[in-house]
Formats: structure tokens, sequence, C-alpha cells
């Protein structure tokens, strides 16, 4: 699909997502209505216009499903989001509602120009100027990049929502029947495309790099001193405010450098743990996508639990990490045991590769997989008697060894009372 | 096939905060037993848990788990064994403060070796804002060199949740597909 860059006399074409026809109307009076030196025409009223923006709303029942089926088959058509209750991390620009005609074009003329408006912090000039060259270059990635080629990109299940019911009707038992059964929650995941990111490039990569050093350093921006790191006490001294370190994951590699620190600075915006910071590094470079370099068959294996009572949070990250210390998995299995969004365990993923603890090995095979075959419901991995033997008990040894707990995927007929686990779990969680 | 005798057991040493954390996350006020200390605890607290805790998690009408926080002190450690049997899991509370929390650990699961055999363990590490050495880290890096990987949680005992990330991972543990 192509998109145009609009000159001020084209006709600009407008994609609307997640609309029923009461709100297709107001759009199209809207648009009708509007009269400027650019006309802007709704898609269904110019067949065979190719469009040149999206406006997705996710207020219908569809939700941010609209988003991500649109997004999934328009990757670089540029779109605004409406809705009533604006995400602070929404994925694209957002106009609340109610829409306003007075805000609604100059946001589309603006979309199409490339030009975000982005709000930034009170910064010191030098940074400033990198949150700008961010932005621009976000906006020039979004205009000029090309798909992904087909090895760049990993194709997983996404878990589907059952679609939502509709108001029940009196009908024969037979159609009840039939309804049920349009009802019944989706089994067929759904395949989809995710975007790839370079855990070595820009301010992840750089801390990473240094935090794997174990030496003190200073990370600096445009020759300007960004942060200080000291590994050995796991931490960090931000220069500048922890929140604008987000736009500056960014940035290229090239306007970042390092320098030895020999006195930690005096005066400082706020101290963090060291590993806390790469972790919300992590999260923010990664943005739900996937590193570069992980195939879905790439055996991964935690080395140890993360303190995630102190990590900043990712949904899911109990249950991928539970998981993922038990045995080596790939992607694939994942995704089909855990039915976690895949943006939440790419995000994870990067994470933990960025503190250390993720065994990644570079050639596949190095670590084995319990299994790349989806795992049925009734099936067990391998008992906890097959198990490798630990070391007995010795009172001499530093830490005693206890037998491995058993496999974590149980099955259900091996587990008699999952009932009361999941009572449990549901309890818990509602504590 | 194991059974499950719905209870989740919370050990540790003394002043490690398993009263507080059953207290944290209990449906009902945690029963205690609690007595002047008389011994070396007097030395870390003035009171101390000389038989057990009790608190309950109520599922509904008739499904309850119970909680049970063992006494702190070796020389109760005969209860131990029996309040382990059956058990969900065991919750380890370690008091980074204490002189050799270290070799706290390789007491404690070796106390609790019969249970760990088939039951998962979570450990909990307190008062790191005391005392922030050895760090999870340390107690990660000795626990896999025997291929021991339990979730170890830097936590405040008295943050409900704190011991309720504690209770997940124990869930996870035994199923990372549960449910709720």
């Amino acid at each position: 699909m192509t998109t145009s860059n609009p000159t001020p006399s084209k006709v600009v074409t407008v994609m609307p997502v997640g609309m029923d026809p009461r709100k297709l109307s107001v759009f199209r009076m809207a648009f009708r209505m509007h009269h400027s030196h650019q006309h802007f025409q709704l898609m269904d009223e110019a067949p065979g216009f190719a469009p040149d923006l999206a406006i997705v709303d996710v207020d219908s029942v569809e939700g941010w499903g609209a988003w991500d089926s649109f997004r999934e088959r328009h990757p670089q058509l540029p779109a605004l989001i409406v809705t009533t209750t604006p995400p602070a991390d929404a994925p694209a620009a957002v106009i609340r509602k109610p829409v306003r005609v007075e805000t609604l074009f100059p946001q589309m003329r603006q979309l199409l120009n490339n030009e975000r408006d982005v709000t930034p912090p009170v910064l010191r000039p030098a940074v400033k100027e990198a949150m700008q060259q961010a932005a621009a270059l976000a906006a020039a990635s979004e205009r000029q990049s090309a798909p992904q080629p087909e090895e760049d990109v990993a194709v997983l299940e996404r878990p589907v929502a059952p679609p939502p019911a509709p108001k029940p009707e009196p009908v024969a038992p037979r159609m009840e029947a039939q309804r049920q059964q349009a009802q019944a929650p989706v089994a067929a995941p759904v395949r989809v495309n995710f975007e790839r990111f370079d855990p070595q490039a820009g301010l992840f990569g750089l801390l990473v790099r240094l935090y794997r050093l174990r030496g003190n350093a200073v990370i600096t921006l445009n020759e300007e001193p960004l942060l200080v790191i000291q590994p050995a006490q796991d931490r960090a001294l931000l220069l500048q405010p922890l929140t604008s370190l987000q736009a500056l994951c960014e940035l290229p590699s090239s306007v970042f450098g390092q320098q030895p620190c020999a006195e930690p600075p005096a005066v400082f915006d706020s101290e963090v743990k060291l590993q806390n910071l790469v972790w919300q590094i992590a999260i923010w470079s990664s943005k739900g996508r996937l590193m570069r370099g992980m195939s879905t068959e790439t055996p991964l294996r935690l080395r140890y639990w993360p303190n995630l009572t102190r990590l900043p949070p990712i949904p899911d990250a109990i249950r991928i990490t539970a998981f993922l210390t038990k045995t080596p998995v790939n992607l694939k299995l994942i995704t089909h045991m855990l039915k976690v969004p895949p943006e939440s365990l790419f995000s994870f993923l990067a994470a933990a590769w960025g503190v250390g603890i993720l065994d990644m090995p570079l050639r596949s095979g190095t670590l084995s997989v319990i299994s790349t075959e989806p795992v049925r419901p009734g099936a067990r991995p391998p008992a906890a008697e097959a198990l490798p033997e630990t070391p007995k008990i010795v009172a001499a040894e530093p830490v005693a060894a206890p037998t491995p707990a058993p496999s974590p995927i149980a099955a259900p007929a091996s587990r008699p009372q999952s009932g009361l686990l999941s009572r449990l779990l549901k309890k818990v969680i509602g504590l | 096939m194991r059974a499950y005798d719905n209870k989740i057991i919370f050990a540790g040493p003394v002043g490690a905060g398993k009263t507080t954390a059953i207290g944290a996350i209990s449906d009902i006020e945690p029963v205690t037993t609690d007595a002047k200390a008389s011994d070396m605890t007097l030395n870390r607290k003035g009171h101390t848990t000389v038989a057990l805790d009790y608190g309950v998690l109520k599922l509904d009408e008739d499904t309850k788990v119970h909680l049970y926080g063992t006494p702190g002190q070796e020389r109760f450690d005969f209860m131990w064994d029996i309040l382990s049997q059956g058990g969900i899991g065991l919750i380890l509370l370690l008091d980074n403060s204490r002189p050799s929390p270290v070799k706290d650990l390789q007491f404690f699961l070796n106390a609790f070796r019969d249970m760990l055999k088939i039951a998962p363990l979570v450990i909990g590490i307190t008062k790191t804002d005391i005392k922030s050495s050895p760090s999870i880290e340390t107690y990660a890096g000795l626990l896999e060199k025997f291929d021991m990987r339990p979730p170890i949680f830097e936590i405040d005992a008295r943050s409900r949740e704190d011991v309720k990330e504690l209770v997940l991972a124990l869930l996870f543990s035994i199923d990372p597909g549960l449910e709720g």
C-alpha cells in the first residue's frame, strides 16, 4: 500500500475505523462542512482512493482490538485515535472526545506533515535538542520506513478474546445451541507480525554494555553528562528527570557517548537503582517489540527470578518468569502456553536480557527445548523423578539443595486440586 | 497424586516477619501465640511466636486456605515437619539484618527438605533497607549452583502487595498457566 505526502491542494482521503454508521455520519457531516485549502474526504465516499490517514475509534465494542487489527493491516498508515479516555501510552496521537472540528483538522494536517505535538519537560538545551531530534526521527521513521523484510518479522500467536455476546433473545432450543456454538471462545489464535528493535543500539544498548563492564561511567548526550552509573553499588545518578529519558530511548547511538567517572557529581536530579533503570529503559526501548536476533525457535531460559517486587512492572511478568525459570522454552511455546500478550512478553525479554538474567544462546540447540510442539492440556512434561538429581544436602555445603519441585506444566489430570489453586489465585489477585 | 491440605507455610528465623506477613493477607485477625521472649530472641524482639501463627484465606463458605507461621526458634523444629505435610508450598522469609542470612537459608532449606521435594519454595527477603547485603543476586547465585531457581523477592512484610506477590509467585511456580 502506498501513502502519498499531501500537498496543500491535495484531496486527503481518510479511512474511518471502528465506527458505526452513527459516528460515521457525524464525521461525514464535519468533513462536508469543513472548507479550507485542503479538502478531506471519507474513504467510503471516495472509492478507488488510497487512504492518506486513518481515524480509529477505540470506544466501540471492539475496543482496542479495532486499533490492533487496523495496525496489522496498515502498519505504515498515519493514524489518529479518538477516545473518551486517552491512555498515557497511546500508540498514536489521540483526540479526546468530544471531537472538536477546530482541533480535528489541524491535528490531521499535523499528522500528515509528520509533526508531533510534544510538550517537552523543562530541560537543558542539549537535552531539548536531542528530544526534538528523537521526535523527528520517529516521524521520519513513520514516513520513510518500508515494510520489514520477511525474515525480520516474527510470526506468533496472539490470544484473541471471544466476541462480545449479543443480547439474549428468545430462541428455539436448536437455534440456542447454534448461537452458543457461534459464541464459543475463538480457539484458533490470530497470527500477527511483530516489529523488532535493536537491543545493541541507542541508550539501551550503551547502558547494557556499561552495566556489564561493571565499571563506573558517565553516559553523555551530545557530549553533555546525562547520567552516571556505578554498577558495583547498583546505583545510577540521573542528571535529568527520569521521565525525560523515555524520549531519549528513540535516539540513535551516535548522540550518546561515555566518559570515565572519577568523581560522582555533587548535584544530580535523582538516584535510582541501576538494575531498575536498565529494566525501565528496556521497557521504553522495546515498546513491546521483539529483540533483533531472537527467533521464534530460540531456546530461552531465565537464570533466576528478577526482583519483581521492586522492578518497574510488566504485565504477566510473574507468569512468564515462572515458566522461563523452569525449563528452556521458545517463543512459540511461551505464547501458546501462557496466552500472554506478545507485547508484554517482548518487553519482559528485553528487560531480562538487559539485566543479564536471560540465557539466550546464539546457536540454537545449546539449550534443549522441552518441545517445539504446543503442549496439549493433558500432556505432562518430564516428571519430577526424571529431572536430574541435585546434590544431597550436606552440612558443609554453603546452601542446601533439596530436590526440585515438580515441573511447572502439570496437566489438569495431575493437578487434582487445580480448581483450588485457581480459586486461590483469583482470591489473592483480588486482595 | 499429591493431595493438598489447603495450607501455605510461612517459615523463617525469629523476627523475619512471618506473623506480620500472614496478617497482611489473612481474612481474619491472625491468631498468634506470642509470649515474652526469654531466650536469645530477646535480643531481636520483645515478643515472639512460641507455637504458631494462623491466618485464613476464605475462598468460599466451605473452602479455606490456611496460613501457618512456624515458630522461628530451632527448639520448635519438631513442629515444622507436622505443619508442612501436605502444604501447597513454603514461603521462607529471611531477615537480611541478621548476622548470617545465608546460613539461615541453608538451615531452613535443610529443615524443610522433605516438603520441598514435592512443593515449591518462594523466598522473601526482609529488612533490606537496614542491610542490603546479601543481594538478591547473591542468594540466587548460590541456589543456582544447585539448579534451584525459586522466586526471591525483596519484601516489606507489612505490605499486602509484597506478600501477595509472594503467594502469586508460589502459585505460578506450581503452574505458570494457572488462571483465576
